[in-house]
């Protein structure tokens, strides 16, 4: 677990230097990034993800096997299962922060409303604002508050004007319920925060850029029990416009944050359902096992 | 019946949820041995016997607290999920359907009471018959389901459920006796009025326990008691008293 968190803090450094060398250009996106996005064209009850048939190796290891699931508009889709069966990867997957990672190889198709995002005239630094992602530990850039949010918009251009730079800081600080704490010191760093600062300036950053998918993989881990709460309020409100998939391994936070909740173990996906059906009346043996606790 | 307390990782909840079944077995057996005393107690009009009854109340009372107190400790402490939720919600509602059988039964008791304490004891003027024989079919049923339960026996739990429909009729078939006892006036209003409240506490002790079955059922299958609405008897506008 260490390990991912460390790989995955170190590919998402490589990401952002990665971005400032190549911006900013606007040929570098395959498809609108507009900051009100019109959610009734896309109908209702269509996923906004799917995964077919993918799997995923580190090297030989199999550590996502053969996983079909799909990711419906609007919700909030929790990932429960034993360290080490997968989750991460498969988050990891859904905005290809894979890549980066030597020996990591994906087959299969995902795709994000109908376009395969393994295809190979995708961009994965488009792809990567229109699916963001928040990390079990909070990492925000060795900068101001404001710059923390206003950076990627910026890098892709969706505000010109000081004026409106603002205007993203404050409605993104807003929703994350961390104005109030940090309005008055936008100007100093944003590592000088506490953990919980942090994280939600971290998912203010994420949501800066209006993403549709958001990734978390435990983002609560390391936070009390009222920051977490805050970031629960703040999943459900994100909900409505944004669709959410949360690694937690906590079986409470899935059960109060999530619609749906899929069950994994050993990379393969066992059971997916409705959250309370999950907790309460699951099908599967090996589902009901893990959520009383007779695992292992 | 092991399967269900199978090994959970942290030891101590397998100890909490054995504890509870047992905590509701043993409230079962005390309500149970109650209500064959009360059916007692009114076969011979033993007042001594009904006034027992009155008091052990008390302890049935007692129980249901303490079942609730350790139900709620489950919840807050372990969350339960699962097959472990499904266990701790019946068994809260079990011990309800438990105090209210307790509470038909001191009913039945207070009512031989009762009959010491008026004027015009006449045992003469009721069809007892019938009411030993609801009696007999609600033991049955109480009984049925608390074995049911002890032994998590699903089959027997739909037998439970099916069996509770000849209850319903034994209760029809009183109630047409009742009438056409009053009608040839071998009864009074007032003795009328203690009979069919004595089938009703029996009718609803009866009903008590196949809400008990059905929890069993839940509880292993997660299938949702289904809500009955009581059959009508179509040439009979007695019914649904
Ligand atoms: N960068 C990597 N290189 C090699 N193997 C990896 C790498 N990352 C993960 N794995 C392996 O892939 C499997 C799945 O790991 P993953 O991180 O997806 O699990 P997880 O479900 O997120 O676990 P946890 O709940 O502990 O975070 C594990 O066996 C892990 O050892
Ligand atoms: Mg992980």
């Amino acid at each position: 677990m260490h390990l991912n968190a460390t790989t995955t803090y170190n590919s998402m450094q490589t990401d952002m230097s990665a971005i400032d060398l190549t911006l900013p250009s606007s040929s570098l996106f395959n498809f609108q990034i507009s900051r009100d996005r019109d959610n009734d064209l896309v109908a209702f009850g269509l996923p906004r993800m799917q995964c077919a048939n993918v799997s995923v190796y580190y090297d030989s290891k199999l550590a996502v096997d053969d996983v079909n699931l799909k990711i419906l508009r609007n919700e909030v889709l929790a990932l429960i299962g034993p360290s080490g069966c997968g989750k991460s990867t498969l988050l990891r997957c859904l905005n290809r922060m894979n890549d980066t990672i030597q020996g990591c190889r994906v087959s299969g198709k995902i795709t994000l409303d109908d376009q395969d995002i393994y295809a190979s005239d995708m961009d994965v630094v488009p792809l990567r604002v229109r699916v963001g992602m928040v990390f079990q530990k909070p990492n925000p850039f060795p900068k101001s508050i404001y710059d923390n949010i206003a950076m990627a918009p910026r890098l892709h251009g969706l505000a010109s004007t000081k004026a409106e730079f603002d205007e993203i800081v404050e409605t993104s600080l807003r929703r994350a319920g961390l104005w109030d704490e940090v309005k008055d010191r936008l100007k100093q760093a944003g590592t000088g925060l506490s953990g919980g600062q942090q994280q939600r300036l971290c998912i203010a950053r994420t949501i800066a850029v209006n993403p549709e998918v958001i990734l978390m993989d435990e983002p609560c881990s390391a936070l009390d029990p009222i920051a977490t709460a805050k970031i629960e309020q703040l999943i459900d409100e994100l909900r409505k416009q944004y669709t959410i998939v949360i690694v937690t391994h906590s079986m409470q936070q899935a059960a109060r944050v999530s619609q749906r909740t899929a069950f994994f173990h050993l990379g393969k996906i066992i059971e997916v359902g409705a959250t309370e059906k999950i907790f309460t009346n699951p099908s599967e043996e090996l589902t009901e096992r893990y959520i009383t606790g007779h695992f292992g | 019946m092991n399967s269900i307390f199978g090994h959970h990782t942290i030891h101590q909840f397998d100890e909490e949820l054995k504890a509870l079944h047992n905590q509701i077995i043993e409230m079962g057996e005390l309500v149970l041995n109650q209500l064959c005393l009360s059916l007692e107690s009114v076969k011979y009009m033993d007042l001594s016997l009904a006034q027992g009854i009155i008091d052990r109340e008390k302890v049935v009372d007692e129980m249901e607290v303490s079942a609730d107190k350790t139900i709620c400790a489950i919840l807050v402490r372990r969350c339960p999920k699962g097959s472990d939720l499904r266990q701790v919600l019946s068994a809260s509602k079990i011990v309800n359907c438990l105090e209210q059988i307790g509470d038909k039964v001191v009913k039945l008791a207070n009512f031989v009471v009762l009959m010491h304490t008026t004027e015009q004891v006449n045992t003469h003027y009721f069809s007892l018959e019938d009411i030993y024989r609801l009696g007999g079919v609600s033991t049955e049923i109480v009984q049925s389901a608390l074995e049911a339960f002890e032994d998590m026996d699903v089959e027997q739990a739909r037998q439970v459920v099916q069996y509770h429909l000849t209850l319903d009729q034994e209760f029809q078939k009183a109630l047409h006796h009742l009438i056409d006892f009053l009608q040839a006036e071998k009864s009074n209003v007032n003795n009328t009025v203690s009979q069919v409240l004595m089938m009703k506490a029996l009718e609803r002790i009866g009903e008590h326990a196949r809400q008990i079955a059905e929890l069993v059922i839940y509880q292993l299958e997660g299938q949702e008691p289904t809500h009955h609405l009581p059959d009508l008897v179509e040439d009979f506008p007695v019914d649904g008293l």
